[in-house]
């Protein structure tokens, strides 16, 4: 809870704090960047805290990726970007700043001063294997996702509602001699 | 005399795809067809067909995810959706989601196996954005402290205010259309709706100053009439509230 509240995106979420809301439903919201790298810099976030993609369910990403898919072709159109990166910085090893898990999407332009190009590394033939059999492994599990679990809303009230009223007519008609 | 048109060429890490197609063929070919050559062409349709060999850590029927050949970092991972898409409005949502939870769960995999602190998922979309194939791929790039990239650190830029303003109506605007939701922007206080209050303060103040005009015009001549009602409804108005 603490982190929840010391949270600057949380704050944003609960709308203490402003910011320049682009999209949101009821488990996302997409923001223009508070510390932008570049003009149309997007941020999208679910609206619980997490703080590594890991912890969020997988129905929670596929919601979100949808979402990205959106935004990016409403980027091609409207900003005139000439392409997109999307990005996300998962542990602070990977350059994440804040404790919120975020999609970072950012339009692209000729000349804008970004580069996402890396420096190849050499790796020789038997590093590569081990890594290759190593993850094998690791991914034999994957293939089950999870599902939301859809809650009845509401509609539990109503029906108590009208058992009691029938039981309450039930009562009355037994007491009827 | 046809000149030879190339289409779908590229070089990806030392391999020269290449195809030689005459102008007049490609003008006659359908859209399917030129998918099909793009698809011919395309280095990661071989290796995701198996024709080209690849260090294959995760398969099924949509994805298909191998390890880069020049990785960023090792255990560099790329994720490729078996269907050949060039860029990622024309994938349909549901192949999306699918290779983000996959991703997921490969970098989840990166975290445990290789002992990474963490990991980049990085998609560039166009050739703009450091694409280099035809074919769109996500990529998974387990990190560790000391690593020394840098280039995933975003830089920051100030950008004037009402720029962004314009940037968030626009892309709200175009996202809640593409959603099917029709959203009234929120009405800025500082201006009134319109057909209420649609005149400026000055065109009021110089309408009263016209109609005053007039009517002085209209008085000359005539003596000053005393309206003893309008002085007295002038003065309850104006009486100073208890």
């Amino acid at each position: 809870m603490n982190q929840k509240n010391n949270c600057e995106f949380c704050q944003i979420v609960g709308k203490k704090v402003n910011a320049k809301r682009i999209f949101e439903d009821e488990k996302a919201l997409a923001i223009l960047s508070p510390h932008p790298c570049c003009a149309g810099h997007i941020l999208l976030m679910p609206k619980e805290h997490f703080s590594i993609i890991e912890q969020v369910p997988d129905y929670l990403i596929a919601h979100l990726s949808k979402i990205i898919n959106k935004i990016s072709i409403a980027v091609f159109e409207i900003l005139q970007a000439k392409g997109t990166n999307i990005l996300i910085q998962n542990g602070v090893a990977a350059g994440q700043k804040t404790n919120h898990f975020m999609i970072h999407i950012i339009p692209r332009k000729e000349n804008d001063g970004l580069d996402f190009q890396w420096q190849p590394k050499q790796l020789n033939e038997e590093q590569m294997s081990t890594i290759e059999l190593n993850l094998k492994e690791a991914t034999k599990g994957i293939g089950e996702f999870e599902k939301e679990e859809k809650r009845p809303v509401k509609l539990d009230r109503e029906i108590e509602k009208i058992d009691k009223e029938e039981n309450y007519l039930i009562k009355q008609l037994e007491r009827i001699p | 005399m046809h000149k030879p048109w190339l289409i779908g060429n590229f070089i990806y890490k030392g391999y020269f795809i290449k195809a030689m197609v005459t102008e007049e063929e490609l003008a006659n070919m359908s859209p399917e067809q030129v998918q099909e050559l793009q698809k011919q062409n395309c280095i990661f349709c071989h290796i995701i067909s198996g024709k080209v060999a690849s260090k294959k850590i995760y398969e099924d029927d949509k994805v298909l995810a191998i390890l880069d050949i020049n990785p960023a970092n090792p255990g560099h991972i790329l994720l490729l959706i078996k269907e050949h898409y060039q860029i990622m409005p024309q994938i349909p949502d549901d192949d999306i989601s699918y290779m983000f939870m996959v991703a997921k769960a490969i970098s989840h995999a990166c975290l445990k196996v290789l002992k990474a602190q963490g990991t980049n998922i990085f998609i560039a979309n166009g050739a703009l954005a450091g694409q280099k194939a035809s074919h769109f791929m996500l990529h998974i790039i387990p990190r560790i402290n000391t690593d020394g990239i840098k280039i995933f650190d975003l830089p920051e830029k100030s950008i004037q205010e009402n720029i962004l303003e314009q940037i968030r109506a626009g892309l709200s605007n175009k996202i809640n259309e593409l959603f099917g939701i029709k959203k009234e922007e929120p009405i800025v206080l500082d201006k009134k709706p319109e057909g209420i209050g649609s005149k400026t303060e000055k065109e009021k103040h110089e309408e009263k100053k016209e109609e005053l005009t007039k009517k002085e015009k209209d008085n000359k001549g005539k003596k000053p009439e005393i309206d003893l009602d309008k002085i007295s409804n002038f003065m309850i108005k104006n009486e100073p509230e208890k």
